[in-house]
């Protein structure tokens, strides 16, 4: 344990020392998600200007889950998003090799190679969204449901991570990378822009289990603002375990399909 | 002229190659309208209109808004210019009897007359699966407005991001600028919501700039949501724009690129 935190340690300090070459990029990430969740804003300012709730959401709501995704987009950005988000390419072009040859565990270092400390401001715009959110919405907020928040936030942060990992994992048995990516990101912006109490049917069975990218930022927000059921927490825990041990396993198995370069 | 017109038709045929991008980009569209219907179909719970949008209005504005974006092509140029700026291989387009700007233009073209013909029947699909009324305007000077700027405004994007490309000149990481202003984008050209949404002041504004005109006002025209004289009007600012735009290319480029130091230079 120790080893791989002073590992992770030795990461962020090679990728610091990159990052100083390109100095203007350093801050790419925050600025293109801040414009991505600032237009997501002014977009629901705008269809609140004339609804009063969509699904039973009302304006703070709304606002408190747009910060939340944002806050998850940005934990992910921050930690891990540029490190797994090259899987596919080094599963393709046979780079992979590199790590499994090294005496630390591929995926640890994969995980966090790229951190990426540019995208922490993003955390800040989020909290204050959130917190924004939070005063429109008059929720009654405070030291432990602040906590609860944190901590659902992260274990969906942790969810993010299982399933987009699952998805870069997909190369190992099939080509076609730029395909995942381009899937991926759609099904990202589709529910950063829905809410996942609007999905109903197949689409709550699709957005809840299959791929539950609806789970995400709602729990979380049902959770600040008192809406959350022990059923509806239960299920979020219960999902985030379950996403997290078969990512895992999906990931063992694929390296187990790995063709290397070398042979 | 004639051989811009062998660039179109070869991107035309080389998109068979690219057939998963074909279905992501016929399932993009597929996505806007889901997003459309599920959103708006909860925001209209026991309404009759929003802003002026019936739900059948709000559902064939983004089923029409889809199929427009979805003809644009040119965000590839912005990326494709940068890359072969920073990878060398743009000596190949100062080599060849060709102008670089009508060469992607021409290129851009070529594959979005291929995304339109799968674009088209995505959208049927569309239609058909949600129960869209086709309800068009039957106003002949809406419907030429609307028909002279979508072509036009494929032109203006094509330009614009030709100049993003060519930035690579000059910085040596324009990737900051490309997702920036994709997000930008897709916002100011009424991609994510109908602009009459938003303020008035903002919409005024937002009149006078090239971006509105590319999707929304080709669209609106298409629903007859504004009339013939908004249409002639967005026709001139779109003009103007591509011109000055052109213009600026020809002149950033003569300037930029002697800083070039590609392969074979």
């Amino acid at each position: 344990m120790i080893a791989n935190l002073k590992f992770i340690a030795l990461l962020i300090k090679l990728k610091l020392s990159h990052m100083m070459v390109f100095r203007l990029s350093f801050f790419g990430a925050f600025f293109s998600d801040a414009a991505l969740f600032v237009m997501q804003l002014a977009a629901f300012q705008a269809i609140y200007g004339q609804v009063d709730a969509i699904g039973g959401w009302s304006r703070g709501q709304m606002l408190i889950f747009i910060g939340t995704f944002s806050m998850i987009n940005g934990l992910s950005m921050l930690i891990c998003f540029f490190g797994i988000v090259n899987i596919p390419d080094k599963i393709r072009g046979g780079d992979l090799d590199l790590y499994l040859t090294k005496p630390v565990n591929p995926l640890l270092r994969l995980t966090f190679e790229n951190i990426n400390l540019g995208s922490a401001p993003l955390l800040f715009l989020s909290g204050g969204i959130v917190a924004h959110g939070a005063a429109v919405e008059g929720a009654a907020v405070t030291m432990p449901l602040i906590l609860a928040y944190s901590a659902l936030t992260l274990l969906m942060a942790l969810l993010y991570y299982d399933i987009d990992l699952i998805m870069r994992t997909l190369p190992f048995f099939f080509i076609g990378t730029n395909a995942i990516n381009r899937m991926t990101d759609a099904l990202v912006i589709l529910n950063f822009r829905v809410p996942g109490v609007i999905y109903k049917g197949v689409f709550k069975v699709l957005f809840w289990f299959v791929l539950p990218y609806g789970v995400m930022a709602t729990v979380p927000t049902q959770a600040l603002t008192g809406a959350l059921t022990p059923l509806g927490l239960l299920y979020a825990l219960g999902i985030v375990a379950l996403f997290t041990a078969f990512a895992l396993r999906f990931w063992r198995f694929g390296l187990s399909r790995y063709k290397s370069a070398s042979s | 002229m004639k051989k811009y017109f062998a660039v179109a038709k070869t991107l035309f045929k080389a998109q068979l190659v690219y057939r998963f991008d074909v279905a992501m980009t016929a399932l993009e569209i597929a996505g806007r309208v889901l997003f459309a219907w599920l959103l708006w179909g909860a925001a209209f719970a026991g309404r009759e209109t929003i802003g002026s949008f019936a739900l059948p209005d709000m559902m064939l504005y983004y089923v029409i808004s889809a199929f427009l974006a979805s003809l644009d092509m040119s965000g590839s140029v912005s990326r494709e210019v940068s890359d072969r700026i920073r990878g060398g291989t743009f000596s190949k387009f100062m080599v060849i009897p060709a102008n670089a700007q009508w060469h992607f233009y021409a290129q851009t073209m070529g594959a979005s007359a291929y995304y339109a013909i799968f674009g088209t029947a995505v959208t049927l699909l569309c239609a058909v699966l949600f129960r869209i009324k086709p309800l068009f305007t039957a106003n002949p000077a809406a419907i030429l407005c609307a028909v002279i700027l979508i072509p036009l405004g494929l032109t203006f994007m094509v330009c614009y991001h030709y100049f993003i490309g060519i930035l690579a000149f000059k910085f040596q990481d324009i990737g900051f600028f490309l997702h920036v202003q994709s997000a930008l984008l897709e916002f100011v050209t009424g991609g994510v919501v109908p602009l009459i949404l938003l303020p008035g002041r903002v919409t005024d504004a937002l009149r006078f700039l090239p971006f509105t005109h590319t999707v929304y006002t080709p669209s609106m025209l298409l629903m007859g949501k504004i009339g013939a004289a908004e249409g002639v009007f967005a026709i001139c600012v779109l003009a103007v724009w591509t011109l000055a735009m052109a213009a600026a290319n020809h002149f950033v480029y003569r300037r930029l690129r002697i800083k070039y130091d590609g392969v074979g230079i």
